[in-house]
């Protein structure tokens, strides 16, 4: 949430905060729905409206919202086909949406980010393996996975570069984070074997024209080995990393995982898979 | 476009593996003693139940395709697949639904709150008590899902009471919600009313021509077994979970000033009341005649016309789609009666154990007890009830205390949020986990399976 806030500052986004919960059993579902209208004739939210009130006030503690202005109103809940938004009315409206979903958190922010102008997906945890492939595979836009996030750390950025067509997107997008959070950047790029490829040679060398020319204090780094361990160790805990996300054939990307997705696993820190 | 697809096929995943596994068993050579319409309708059995567990379709949907495979795999004729949807069982299902929404829609749950604070007082157990046994009682008579639906309130209202964030206060939070939910499921076998798995056995007992169970009769059988089981499950509860306080004083009074706000009963209270008594009695004394389902649909009539519900609050409601999935299980396990599939499985089941089920009835009753409570954590109870009553009245035994083991059996669903209504709503607070069900859960479990093992060796043989 506070990564959240923080890069959507850095991009003066609009902000969805978007609470994913379990779904009834469809068999049971009908119990569950007379036992929650039954709640609210007590004042007693669902569970996910608690949490997205929680969620507001935190956006509140990090100054994204007004602390001033009004306290968050479980009345103003709008109900669409699939999801529940709670309405802030007047300027939050605009900029920030809470959102509650049921069901499977791939399905739900999938369906989420289709057909809506989403450009980063921001999630906790990234360590269950399963979730970490799919949503890195089947959400449709970039994502950055908050792994072991210290809110008191100075992060510097480490762009992963390579001769695939993501990462002119990753350097551009990394050189905004960059330039927001005004620190420097680490261009790494990782061969198998002991030579770099004029592919390879080629991207770093334009990644780091384009950081130069955005005035971005970065640092080139040539080195081999397998890549997903050199980028986590690399990264380690101090840097965010940053790379374009695969366009490996999907079903290969689906039986074997991807590059992107692995890293995500194995790193310590938060990863940003830009699409 | 093949991310899309890789996507779907992902999220289809059990619907592929069901329809591939359908195929496979179809294209197999027939085992010997069946028939083709019973191996048949085996066939689509296996294929439903994958698709209930893992929801890979929507409900309506499996309901819809049993009809269509019945007629295609030529079980059954197309009217006669029709009229199987649709039974006293299901008019009950139907009602006792949209009799769950018209009387929660009263706010009888002050006046219940009040009553129950009146008997136990402050101290925690004897609120756990009295949740236990007031639930139990109450859905004895009107359902699982109504009674937790009107009394969850009262609960979550006490914790809140008693500390802003429940997590503080987890062995008071599982404790009095266990006692709601477990008391509840408890009750569900007391009457037929209590749970529409018991109309469905009754309305197959009387379709098979085994036994006419009436409401009383019913009673006779199960009520005894809820009530020993009251001591017994709620000792265990209160030694499962420690509350943080002895007493909620504070936290009573609270709740009886917010709850004293709402004034005395109401006209439409009392209205609402005097209707459940009728359609209570109808049930005892009409059912036999006229059907527990036409009893549940008058109620139903009765309360819309006396305005007491409306009509579009019922609609929005009602979940159809159980009604529909549940015509469809019952039209199922008719055709596995009727199609010798049931017999056929029963017999393989029992040479299968090398006469151990024919020579020992404790071995019989276990295996059916046993199976079916597993099963039912995992399904639904009705739904247990719909597909597996069929199979295990065929076991050899007296079919009519088998199908009796059975629909009491499932309702055993102690163990997992999905083993009963009860369970489901009290899982969706969030604030009970799914190991809180197994750590509350197996002892009751155990408890609940040896009183209706006994039940079935020493008092069900002498009323039968």
């Amino acid at each position: 949430m506070q990564i959240g806030s923080a890069v959507a500052n850095a991009f003066s986004a609009d902000l969805s905060v978007v609470y994913v919960g379990d779904r009834p059993k469809d068999l049971l579902s009908g119990g569950v729905k007379l036992a929650g209208n039954a709640l609210l004739n007590w004042e007693i939210n669902h569970p996910g409206v608690d949490v997205l009130r929680w969620a507001y006030r935190r956006l509140q503690d990090w100054n994204f919202i007004d602390p001033s202005l009004e306290q968050f109103d479980p009345t103003n809940l709008v109900a669409d086909a699939d999801r529940i938004r709670v309405i802030l009315p007047h300027v939050h409206g605009e900029k920030i949406s809470l959102i509650f979903r049921e069901g499977d958190p791939v399905d739900q922010l999938r369906k989420e980010t289709e057909d809506r102008d989403y450009i980063l997906t921001i999630v906790g945890g990234g360590s269950r393996k399963r979730l970490t492939r799919h949503l890195a595979q089947f959400v449709d836009t970039s994502i950055l996975f908050v792994k072991n996030f210290d809110p008191d750390w100075n992060y510097k950025v480490l762009l992963c570069v390579d001769d695939s067509p993501a990462t002119k997107r990753a350097v551009i997008f990394g050189s905004r984070v960059a330039q927001h959070f005004k620190t420097p950047v680490d261009l790494l790029t990782v061969s198998k074997t002991q030579r770099f490829g004029k592919g390879y040679r080629g991207a770093a060398h334009w990644a780091r024209r384009y950081l130069d020319r955005q005035n971005i204090a970065c640092e080139q780094h040539l080195k081999t080995g397998d890549p997903v361990t050199v980028f986590t160790d690399f990264a380690g805990t101090e840097h965010i990393l940053i790379m374009g996300k695969s366009k490996m054939n999907p079903l290969k990307a689906f039986i074997k995982g991807t590059k992107p997705a692995k890293t995500v696993l194995k790193a310590h820190g938060p990863v940003i898979l830009v699409k | 476009m093949l991310r899309s697809i890789l996507y779907w096929v992902y999220q289809k995943r059990w619907l592929l593996f069901a329809v591939a596994l359908g195929a496979v068993l179809y294209n197999l050579p027939r085992p010997d003693g069946i028939s083709t319409e019973g191996y048949r309708t085996l066939i689509i059995a296996v294929v439903v139940v994958i698709l209930i567990i893992s929801e890979a379709v929507p409900l309506p949907g499996i309901a819809l395709m049993i009809a269509v495979l019945q007629v295609t795999f030529a079980i059954a004729g197309p009217s006669e697949v029709a009229q199987s949807y649709m039974s006293d069982a299901v008019f009950f299902i139907m009602g006792s639904l949209m009799l769950a929404v018209a009387i929660v829609r009263q706010g009888l749950d002050a006046r219940l709150t009040l009553a129950i604070l009146k008997l136990t007082g402050t101290r925690v157990k004897s609120i756990m008590w009295g949740f236990f046994v007031i639930s139990m009682l109450l859905t004895s008579f009107i359902g699982e899902h109504t009674v937790v639906a009107m009394l969850l309130p009262v609960a979550l209202t006490l914790i809140r009471n008693t500390s802003e964030d429940p997590n503080e206060v987890p062995g008071l939070t599982r404790m009095l919600l266990f006692a709601l939910a477990y008391g509840s499921i408890i009750g569900s076998i007391g009457t037929p009313s209590g749970g529409a798995r018991n109309v469905i056995m009754i309305n197959y007992l009387s379709d098979f021509g085994l036994a006419k169970i009436g409401y009383l009769r019913w009673m006779i059988f199960a009520y005894p077994l809820m009530l020993v089981q009251i001591p017994l499950a709620g000792w265990l509860l209160s030694r499962t979970f420690k509350p943080e306080r002895d007493r909620l004083d504070s936290a009573v009074h609270k709740l009886k000033a917010k709850v004293a706000a709402a004034g005395p009963l109401t006209g439409q209270q009392v209205l609402a009341i005097i209707l459940f008594i009728i359609i209570f009695l109808a049930w005892v004394f009409l059912s036999d005649r006229i059907g527990l389902g036409i009893v549940a649909l008058a109620g139903v009539f009765l309360y819309l016309t006396t305005g007491l519900v409306q009509w579009q609050e019922i609609n929005q409601r009602t979940n159809w789609g159980v009604v529909l999935l549940f015509a469809a299980a019952i039209s199922l396990g008719v055709q596995l009666k009727n199609t010798g599939a049931a017999l056929w499985v029963a017999q393989q089941i029992v040479a299968g154990t090398g006469g151990l089920l024919e020579q020992f009835a404790l071995a019989q009753y276990g295996l059916v007890v046993v199976f079916t409570t597993v099963v039912a954590n995992i399904m639904s109870p009705s739904a247990t009830v719909a597909m597996l009553g069929p199979l295990f009245m065929n076991f050899g035994g007296d079919p009519v205390l088998l199908g009796l083991a059975t629909a009491v059996s499932s309702a055993f669903g102690y163990l997992m949020a999905v083993g009963a209504p009860a369970g489901m709503i009290i899982a969706a607070t969030g604030l009970i986990r799914p190991r809180d069900f197994v750590q509350a859960g197996w002892r009751i479990t155990l408890a609940s399976i040896t009183v209706l093992l006994l039940a079935l060796l020493l008092y069900w043989p002498h009323i039968r």
